[in-house]
Formats: C-alpha cells, structure tokens, sequence
C-alpha cells in the first residue's frame, strides 16, 4: 500500500475511535465512571499541566524511564557481547539463565522495595531488569549467528585474535541485530516504568494510581495517552538516530538498495 | 627449499562426532616457487578444502603440509580468493578490498592507493561507493579477487575465481593474470571447472578424483608462453579432457 494512502486509514481508524468513544458515553450508555468522554480529556490535561503535575511526574517518570533504560541496555548488550565471544562462559550461563530470564520484571518488585524502599531507585532497577534481558538476549544471539564465513575471511587475511574480530567482524555484523534490541528494550521500559511507580514511587504511574482511586478516570486517560506519547516520541528518535548514523548499514541488511537521496524521498521508509 | 608448498601422505578432511573423515587422502604434492598450478576434478572432490589447508584455515587429519610463502614488504606470504567471493555488506567495494590491507603495517594512505589500484586492474574503479549488495555476482567476484590482490601475496590461491564471468571479461582477466604473475614472480594455485582456461594458463595441471580423493594424474602444459588460444592448446584441452573422463569413471 501507498503510504499516503496508509497514513489517511490509520487517520480515519483513530477518528472512528473517538467518535464512537464520545457518543458512547454522552449517550449515557456508558456512565463517566466507566469510561470518561473523550471530550473531558483535554480539559483534565489542561488542569494537570496548569497545577505543574504533568511535568512533574513526566520528568520523574523520564528520569526512570532514562536511568533504567541507560543502565539496562549498555549492561545488556556488553554482557551478551562479552559471554557471546566466550564458549565457555556460554555453556555456563545458559542454566542459570534459564532460570532467571522467565521472571518477568514486575515479579522483582518485591525485592526491589526491600533492597532500595519505595523510591526512585527501585523503580529504576526494575526497568532496567526487563531491558536487559531483551538486550542481552539479542545481542548474544546476533554476536553467535554473525556468518562463520566472515571470521574465517578474517583469519585468512591476517585479522586474528578475539578481540580484533570482535571488532572489525563480529561487531559490525551483528549491529543491526544488536540496534533492534535497543528498540526493543526503549518500548519494553515504558510498559514497565508505569507498573513499577504503582506502588508509591513519584511519577506517571503513582498518579495514575492516585487519580483512580477518586475515580477520576479523565486524568487516567490523559496519563494512558502521556505514555503513548512518550514511545512515539522515543522510539522515532531512536530511529531517527539509527537511520541518520547506521543508514547505508541498515539498507544494506534490509536488502534495499540505497538509492541516491533524491530517489529516496517517495521510497517507504521502515519506521 | 625450492618448493613453496610440499605435501606428503596429507590427508584433509572435517571431523564427525570426533572422527576424522577424509576427503583427500595420501597426496603428495609438491609445488615450485613461481609455478602456476591449477587444480581441477569433480565436484565435492576436495579442491576448496586443500586450497583452505594450504592458506591455514584447517589442520591436516594426517601428514606433513609445509608452506613456505615470504611475503614482501608490507605484503602478506599468501591470499586466497574465495569460492563464494565473501563480502562484507556493511562495507562498500573500496572497504572490503582494504580490509586485508588494514592488517599489514601501512600507511593509510597507501592502504587506499592499494585498494584502488587493485580494483582498476579487475575494472571496478568506478564502483569504490558501492554496497556489494548493488553488484553483480560478476562484480562481486571480482572485489574478491581484488581484496587478495591488493595485499601482494607471495602464494596466490585462486578458487574459480573467473566463474561468473563473461567470456570477455574472463579472457581479459585470464591475461591480467598471466601478466602479474610473470612479473612479479609470485606462485599461483588456481581452481577451475574450465579446462580451457585451466590448460591456458597453467605450467601444471593436476587431476583430483577418487574418495577420498588423491591426485590421480597431472599434465605439465609445455605451451610457449606468453600462452595463445590455438590448436596446441585444443591439443591439451581433449588430453585433460579424456583422462578426467577416465578420473570420473574410476571414480
Ligand atoms: N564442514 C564440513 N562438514 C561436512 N562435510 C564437509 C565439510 N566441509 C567440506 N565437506 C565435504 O568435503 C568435500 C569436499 O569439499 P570441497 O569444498 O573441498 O569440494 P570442491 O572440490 O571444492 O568442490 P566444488 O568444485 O563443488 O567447489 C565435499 O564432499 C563436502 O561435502
Ligand atoms: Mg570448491
């Protein structure tokens, strides 16, 4: 499909969303409670931003969000990377890994609060747990699938040793690999920070907590719609920055030709 | 030593479930400094796996195999131009013909004057910018060829390296070759299907067949040089021809 053509249907699916949300609930089928109008939203985020609220929790949440995902993903890719070039340390690691790896992060929460307390700490452990798994996993698995063929060109003309293949090989060619983990982990750590800030700690998610029990679901929703936001926002930089410094690699990898930048403009860009 | 490679008894091969499993087997083989060797026999007959023994990328099951290549200054003793021409698609034609180079001890600038010039001899200078991705298969051989150029190797290995060519292209290839090899001195063992091209440019040409496989004959090719596509070497070509057919029924 076009991608004008694509763009107006994603338009015209949110457009019917909302229509059919609003004359749900000024209908009266659904009362307030449940389900607050549409309509209702932009005043309640007009409220939070004025009494400074909004921006408050957003940079705490940020700060979260950020620390975490900083932490998670250099630990992440430099441990799959690390245990990737080393058989041994691989053979060892896969029993406790099995082990580890299907506790998902919100199930360290209780850890994480008699480690760090209820504060900004622990929440930041938690997204950073789930992050680096995702990144951990791919890495390893893109330094182990990196074509035999290339580390044997390599010995063959003179770049021996770990290290040096790591670098002119290895790293390289599994950097596409590598960089979809990076993306992964930037929206696996916005579905985390809310979860862990539920219990207490200042940010997106303790408001959340906080408006629901008034019931004000208005300021839920302007919180749900704050997330969305913030992993479009993310996650298009990410790209942006992929796209910009790694381009020629990823057009290579994906099979396209990289065309000269006039020709490239009504091309689909992969977003 | 006057041979630049000598085999005896080497067996070559892969190891299953810890056995050894031969695909060459008691093969001599000894080869002069400066001759110009071509390997030809069956398909799976072992030709790529004694190219790969001989560059050091595997061991010998069993027997001797010594190698004796010096390189030159800021060369390297032996490059191999691999059967699949084994790009690397995250650089562009000029960073993978440099890539051998960047292991010598050179000057940048004189890795990029290197790179270039070996590809304006396989006639790529027009694509440095590119992606292997955005060649030909023709093309893409052809960088390969120049990557082993490039790092002027005292032992040249060849593995069908003119393959997916053009006639054209080939025969010009075929005579670049031939050119470089007669001055600079450098010993080259070359692998082809083509019989032709074989007898054109060898000095030698040895037969593998067999499993596991051994050398089971070898032709010296006394053409004069510099080499002519004429009748003597038709002469040549129906000489290999018959005896790999014979090769091929033993087999
Ligand atoms: N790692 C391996 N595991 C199993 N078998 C292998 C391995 N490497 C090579 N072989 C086998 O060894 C034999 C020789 O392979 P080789 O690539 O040397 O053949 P070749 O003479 O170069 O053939 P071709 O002309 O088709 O290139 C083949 O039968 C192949 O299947
Ligand atoms: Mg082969």
């Amino acid at each position: 499909m076009k991608s004008p053509v694509r763009l107006l249907s994603a338009l015209l699916g949110l457009v019917a969303l909302g229509v059919i949300w609003e004359g749900l609930s000024r209908s009266g089928v659904m009362s307030p409670m449940v389900i607050p109008p549409l309509s209702a939203v932009p005043e309640a985020f007009l409220r939070e931003w004025q009494s400074g609220i909004w921006l408050d929790k957003v940079l705490a949440s940020l700060r979260h969000y950020l620390i975490g995902l900083l932490i998670g993903s250099v630990l992440g890719v430099l441990a799959g990377i690390v245990v990737a070039s080393m058989p041994r340390v691989e053979a060892a690691q896969a029993g406790l890994v099995r082990v580890l790896r299907p506790i998902p992060p919100l199930a360290w929460i209780p850890f994480a609060i008699i480690w760090f307390g209820v504060t900004e700490t622990a929440a930041t452990f938690i997204i950073a747990i789930g992050i680096f798994w995702i990144n951990y996993y791919t890495s390893l698995g893109a330094v182990q699938s990196v074509d035999k063929g290339l580390l044997e060109l390599a010995d063959a003309f003179g770049h021996t040793g770990t290290t040096r293949q790591m670098f002119k090989v290895s790293l390289p060619a599994a950097s596409p690999g590598i960089l979809g983990g990076l993306r992964a982990g930037i929206g696996q750590g916005w579905m985390t920070v809310v979860a862990a800030e539920l219990f207490g700690i200042p940010g997106i998610g303790q408001r959340m907590m906080d408006a629901s029990g008034l019931l004000a679901t208005d300021v839920v929703v302007v919180y749900m719609l704050t997330i969305s936001a913030l992993y479009a926002l993310t996650d298009t930089l990410f790209v942006l920055v992929r796209n910009r410094i790694l381009g020629p690699v990823h057009t290579n990898f994906d099979g396209r030709v990289a065309a000269p930048k006039r020709a490239r403009q009504g091309a689909r860009r992969e977003v | 030593m006057a041979n630049i490679v000598e085999a005896r008894d080497l067996a070559l091969g892969y190891w299953r479930d810890k056995e050894p499993v031969a695909v060459l087997s008691g093969l001599d083989l000894y080869i002069k400094r400066g001759e110009f060797l071509t390997l030809v026999g069956p398909s799976g007959v072992g030709k790529s796996t004694l190219l790969r023994a001989i560059i050091g990328l595997s061991r010998p099951l069993s027997g001797t195999l010594d190698v004796n290549a010096h390189p030159n200054p800021g060369g390297r003793p032996s490059a191999l131009v691999f059967q699949d021409p084994r790009l690397m698609p995250w650089r562009r034609v000029l960073g993978n013909v440099l890539f051998g180079l960047e292991a010598l001890d050179l000057s940048r600038t004189e890795r990029v004057r290197r790179a270039r010039e070996a590809l304006a001899k396989v006639g790529l200078a027009d694509y440095e910018k590119r992606f292997p991705m955005q060649l030909s298969g023709g093309q893409r051989q052809r960088v390969g060829l120049a990557r082993a150029l490039a790092v002027q190797p005292d032992l040249l290995l060849m593995d069908e390296p003119f393959g997916a060519l053009d006639a054209i292209t080939r025969e010009n290839l075929q005579d670049q070759l031939l050119d470089l090899w007669r001055n600079s001195g450098i010993t080259v063992i070359f692998v082809t299907h083509d019989i032709e091209e074989a007898v054109y440019l060898s000095d030698r040409v040895m037969l593998l067949s067999g499993t596991p496989a051994a050398a089971t004959s070898e032709h010296r090719i006394d053409l004069p040089r510099p080499r002519r596509r004429d009748e003597d070497t038709m002469t040549y070509i129906g000489e290999i021809k018959q005896s790999l057919a014979d090769a091929f029924q033993g087999a």
